[in-house]
C-alpha cells in the first residue's frame, strides 16, 4: 500500500488545546523575565535537585551585573517565546496531510469498522485505545506495525473505532467489549477457523483483557502492548491528579455527553505541561521538507485527532480505573465478569516501554506479576516511541512478530 | 520561520575566556533561561507525586460498585496488599 501525495488543505487548527499551548508559552517566557527581581532577591522557589546550581548562577549574575543580564533575559525570552509560536505555525501550515490509503473494510458494527490489512496469514485481531485514532499502528509506510505484521506472514484485522454515534455515545466499557469487540473477535475466529491472536494497544489492551475473560476460548494468544493494570502502581502520577480534578470535570462531560479531544489533551499536558513548549520551538528548527519534519506533523495530527470519548467511558475510565484502580484491585467486571489476568490460560505477551509516562512501567507490568508465565518485551522506548519510532521495530516489532509467529 | 539561533544553545555553558561583559551577560541569561525551564519541568515532575502522598478527601465517596463476590473480595485483598 502507499500514501498519496500530501495537499494542503489550510491550517490545521490545532494543536489541541490551542489556547492552552499558547498560554503556556507566553506565561512561561513572560514569566521569566518577570521573576529574575526575585532571582535576585533570592526568593524564587528553586526545585531542591537545581538549587545549587541556581546558587552558583546568582553569584556569577551578581559579578557580572544584574541589570546587563536582564536586558538579555528580556531579549533571549522574546526570541525563545518567537521560537515557540514559529513552531507552532509552522506545524499548523504544514504541507503534509494524511491520505491514508486506508485497507479494505472486513466488517462493519456501528460506528466500528475492522480494516483488513490483508495478506494469507493468520487473521489477528488488532485493538487500539478508544483514545486517539488507531492509525498510529499505520501512521506511515515505514512506520507501520500493521504492515510489518503482514510482512511477517499474518493478516492484521485493524479495529477502527471511528466516531461515537448515536448509540456509541450512550456506551460504557462494557458496551463497547460486548457489543463490539466480542462480534469482531467471533469475525476474527471465524476467519482464522479458530481461536485467533488478539493484541491490545494502551486501554485496547486492557478491553482486550475484558475480551480474554469472557471468551479466552476464542483467542489463541493475547499480546498486551503497554497496557494499564494497576493504575495506583508507584509511579503513576496520572492517579492523583485525575483524582483530584474528577469532581470538577464530570458534570461538563456529562453535559456534553462525550469528553472531546481537547478535555483528553489537557490531561496528556498535564504530564509534563512543560514539552509542547520545548517540542515546537525545536520543531522551528527543523527543515520542513525533510522525513523528520512529516513524523512530526503526522505523530501531532493523530494526537490531536482523536474522537471524543463517550462520557459513561470517560467516566469509568477515571472513576473506575484511575481512581478507585479496580482493575489493578482485581474487581474490575465486564458485564459481570470478573477481568482476573492471572486466570486466563492463554499464551500472553506482556510489552512494557521502559520510558513510558502515559503508562508507567509498574502499571503495565502488573500483569506480568499476576502471570508468571508470560512473556515480556521491554522496549528502550516512550508510549507513543514504542510502535513508531526509530527503534521500534528492533525494539517491538520484531520480538512480538517472533512470539506470534512462533 | 525561526528568527536566529538561540544564545543559551551556541554557547558553552562554561565558557568565559575572551568574552566581553555582554557576551558574558548573554550567556549568563541563557543559564537563567535554561535553568528556569528545568525548575519548571522539574516541579511539574514532583508535584504529583506530592500529591500522591496527601489523604484523597473525594476517595471516601468514590467507593467501587457492589457486586463483588465474597471469593473476589477476598482475592482482591491478596492484591492490594503493599499498595497504598
Amino acid at each position: 500500500m502507499s500514501m498519496p501525495a500530501a495537499v494542503d488543505a489550510g491550517p490545521r487548527p490545532g494543536p489541541r488545546p490551542l489556547p492552552l499551548h499558547l498560554a503556556n508559552a507566553v506565561t512561561l517566557w513572560t514569566g521569566a523575565a518577570a521573576a529574575l527581581p526575585a532571582f535576585q532577591a533570592g526568593v524564587l522557589p528553586w526545585h531542591p535537585s537545581l538549587g545549587e546550581k541556581a546558587r552558583t548562577l546568582h553569584r556569577s549574575i551578581g559579578e557580572t551585573g544584574w541589570q546587563a543580564v536582564g536586558r538579555e533575559v528580556v531579549a533571549q525570552s522574546q526570541q525563545r517565546l518567537a521560537a515557540a509560536l514559529d513552531g507552532i505555525e509552522a506545524y499548523r501550515r504544514h504541507p503534509y496531510r494524511r491520505v491514508a490509503d486506508v485497507p479494505p473494510t472486513r466488517f462493519t458494527l456501528g460506528s466500528m469498522r475492522l480494516l483488513d490489512h490483508g495478506g494469507t496469514g493468520r487473521p489477528t485481531l488488532v485493538i487500539p485505545s478508544l483514545v486517539n485514532p488507531s492509525y498510529i499502528l499505520d501512521l506511515l509506510p515505514e512506520r507501520s506495525l500493521m504492515r510489518y505484521l503482514k510482512q511477517r506472514g499474518l493478516r492484521p484485522l485493524l479495529v477502527d473505532w471511528g466516531t461515537p454515534g448515536d448509540e456509541e455515545r450512550g456506551y460504557c466499557l462494557d458496551d463497547y467489549i460486548v457489543r463490539r469487540l466480542e462480534p469482531a473477535l467471533d469475525h476474527v475466529a471465524q476467519l482464522a477457523g479458530g481461536p485467533a491472536p488478539v493484541i491490545g494497544y494502551c486501554m485496547g489492551g486492557t478491553m482486550a483483557l475484558g475480551l480474554a475473560a469472557r471468551g479466552a476460548d476464542r483467542i489463541a494468544q493475547l499480546a498486551l502492548l503497554a497496557t494499564p493494570w494497576d493504575f495506583h502502581a508507584p509511579g503513576s502520577p496520572m492517579a492523583p491528579v485525575v483524582a483530584r480534578a474528577l469532581d470538577v470535570l464530570m458534570p461538563s462531560i456529562d453535559r456534553l455527553g462525550a469528553a472531546p479531544v481537547d478535555v483528553l489533551q489537557l490531561f496528556f499536558t498535564s504530564l509534563d505541561p512543560t514539552l509542547a513548549e520545548r517540542k515546537f520551538r525545536g520543531f522551528a528548527r527543523v527543515d520542513a521538507s525533510s522525513d523528520q519534519a512529516r513524523l512530526f506533523v503526522a505523530l501531532e495530527d493523530w494526537a490531536n485527532d482523536g474522537p471524543p470519548l463517550a462520557a459513561a467511558v470517560a467516566r469509568e475510565c477515571l472513576v473506575d480505573w484511575y481512581r478507585c484502580n479496580l482493575p489493578g484491585r482485581g474487581l474490575w467486571r465486564v458485564a459481570g465478569t470478573p477481568v482476573r489476568p492471572e486466570r486466563l490460560d492463554l499464551p500472553l505477551l506482556v510489552a512494557v516501554p521502559g520510558r513510558d509516562r502515559i503508562v508507567p512501567p509498574d502499571s503495565a507490568l502488573a500483569v506480568a506479576t499476576a502471570c508468571p508465565a508470560a512473556a515480556c518485551v521491554r522496549p528502550p522506548s516512550g508510549h507513543v516511541g514504542m510502535v513508531v519510532g526509530n527503534r521500534a521495530a528492533s525494539g517491538l516489532w520484531q520480538p512480538l512478530a517472533d512470539w506470534l509467529c512462533g | 520561520m525561526h528568527r536566529g539561533p538561540e544564545l543559551a544553545g551556541s554557547v558553552p555553558a562554561g565558557y568565559s575566556g575572551a568574552m566581553g561583559s555582554d557576551d558574558k551577560a548573554a550567556v549568563l541569561a541563557g543559564r537563567y533561561l535554561d535553568l528556569w525551564l528545568a525548575n519548571m519541568a522539574a516541579w511539574a515532575e514532583t508535584a504529583p507525586h506530592m500529591l500522591a502522598t496527601l489523604p484523597d478527601p473525594a476517595a471516601a465517596v468514590a467507593e467501587p460498585p457492589p457486586g463483588g463476590s465474597p471469593e473476589d473480595a477476598k482475592d482482591s485483598s491478596d492484591v492490594d496488599a503493599g499498595r497504598r
